[in-house]
């Protein structure tokens, strides 16, 4: 084996490298290519594929949570005033369109918890109160985009999935709220 | 986004730089000319240095890395140029993550020695391509870079991280190695 590293190539090698020819691949990539190139906004920033852009928000919904548990959780806080009656907004205005039965009847769940928290909010302080509002905010935004993606893909599992899922988190989350809200009450 | 024209006056090149503002934009039907454009090439290089049955896949993330980076390109070299160092940057990434170079070069002795000690038969004649790719990966990539690509070994050494010597070591067994297997024994 050549141990010397700075060796000429051998010419007939060089010759043969010389013969090297490009060739592109035996099936078109494009077509695979094409669907993972993300959509870009006129500054060149690339926008979220939907399916992440609704998992981020139930994640951004989910950090939210977190904080307002942490408020629940405190020791002493003072009532709100009693004009804190404001109702939570509600997915059934998030979510017009009719879906599987699965998804109506987490819609049905999910109203009747808003319905409890909404009794309890007016035992909750400010603070509390617009944590719960904000992160629930945020859960009906996740809802609705994933309610228009389903209704623009109807045929599309994976907008009926990322619809699940939504829903199922917020009811989630309200079953944790309005157990916190009970023993705080 | 702007982009800096230094390769301005040349006619294939103004139209790549063009291209790639376009893209960088957005526009999907420009990016795909670039791909048109340069597809066998990057295959063909990504084959080389990677092997055939990665080759298509890694293709793919090249150009999809190529996309959500289009807007540094600031077009101080060609946009073939760009592409080519990206295109080596995923298949290191991919080949060589978390080695040490201590384990690389023996993997490749070892590998070495199988490649150049099982020849099917000495009357059958190998040509280039097929003595590369039973190159193991170490010597492989050198030899791409080196002999293939021009790159020089300083240049191999900062990207493979290796030291120089390292790099002219590989490149002798790789070249000995090629020629036994065009020799036939």
């Amino acid at each position: 084996m050549a141990t010397n590293h700075d060796d000429p190539i051998d010419p007939r090698l060089a010759e043969a490298i010389a013969t090297l020819r490009d060739t592109p691949p035996s099936d078109d990539l494009w077509p695979e290519i094409a669907p993972r190139l993300a959509p870009r906004h006129p500054a060149g920033t690339l926008l979220l594929r939907w399916p992440t852009a609704i998992a981020a928000g139930l994640v951004i919904a989910t950090a939210s949570i977190g904080g307002t548990l942490l408020l629940l959780r405190g020791d002493a806080v003072a009532p709100a005033p009693s004009t804190a009656q404001a109702s939570l907004a509600t997915t059934a205005n998030a979510v017009a369109a009719a879906h599987t039965p699965a998804d109506q009847a987490l819609q049905r769940a999910i109203g009747e918890l808003e319905g409890r928290l909404a009794l309890a909010e007016g035992s909750l302080d400010a603070t509390t109160r617009d944590g719960i509002r904000a992160s629930l905010d945020a859960l009906d935004r996740a809802i609705a985009d994933a309610a228009a993606r389903q209704r623009a893909t109807p045929d599309d599992a994976r907008s009926a999935h990322y619809l699940t899922s939504a829903l199922q988190k917020k009811l989630e989350v309200l079953r944790t709220l309005t157990r916190r809200t009970a023993i705080r009450t | 986004m702007t982009l800096s024209t230094p390769l301005a006056g040349v006619p294939a090149l103004d139209i790549e730089v063009s291209l790639a503002r376009a893209a960088a934009g957005g526009d999907e039907g420009a990016f795909e000319r670039l791909y048109r454009r340069h597809v066998a090439r990057i295959h063909t290089l990504v084959r080389r240095m990677a092997g055939d049955d990665a080759a298509d896949d890694l293709t793919q993330d090249v150009f999809i890395r190529a996309w959500q980076k289009l807007p540094t390109f600031r077009a101080e070299s060609a946009f073939g140029t760009w592409l080519h160092r990206l295109a080596v940057n995923v298949v290191l990434s991919r080949h060589r993550s978390g080695q040490s170079e201590r384990k690389w070069i023996q993997d490749d002795e070892l590998a070495l020695g199988q490649a150049t000690g099982h020849q099917p038969h000495p009357a059958v004649a190998m040509d280039l391509e097929a003595a590369i790719r039973r190159l193991p990966d170490g010597s492989r990539q050198v030899f791409v870079l080196h002999d293939v690509e021009g790159w020089t070994h300083e240049e191999i050494a900062e990207r493979l991280g290796l030291v120089v010597g390292t790099s002219k070591s590989q490149l002798s067994r790789a070249r000995a190695a090629l020629r036994r297997m065009l020799d036939g024994h």
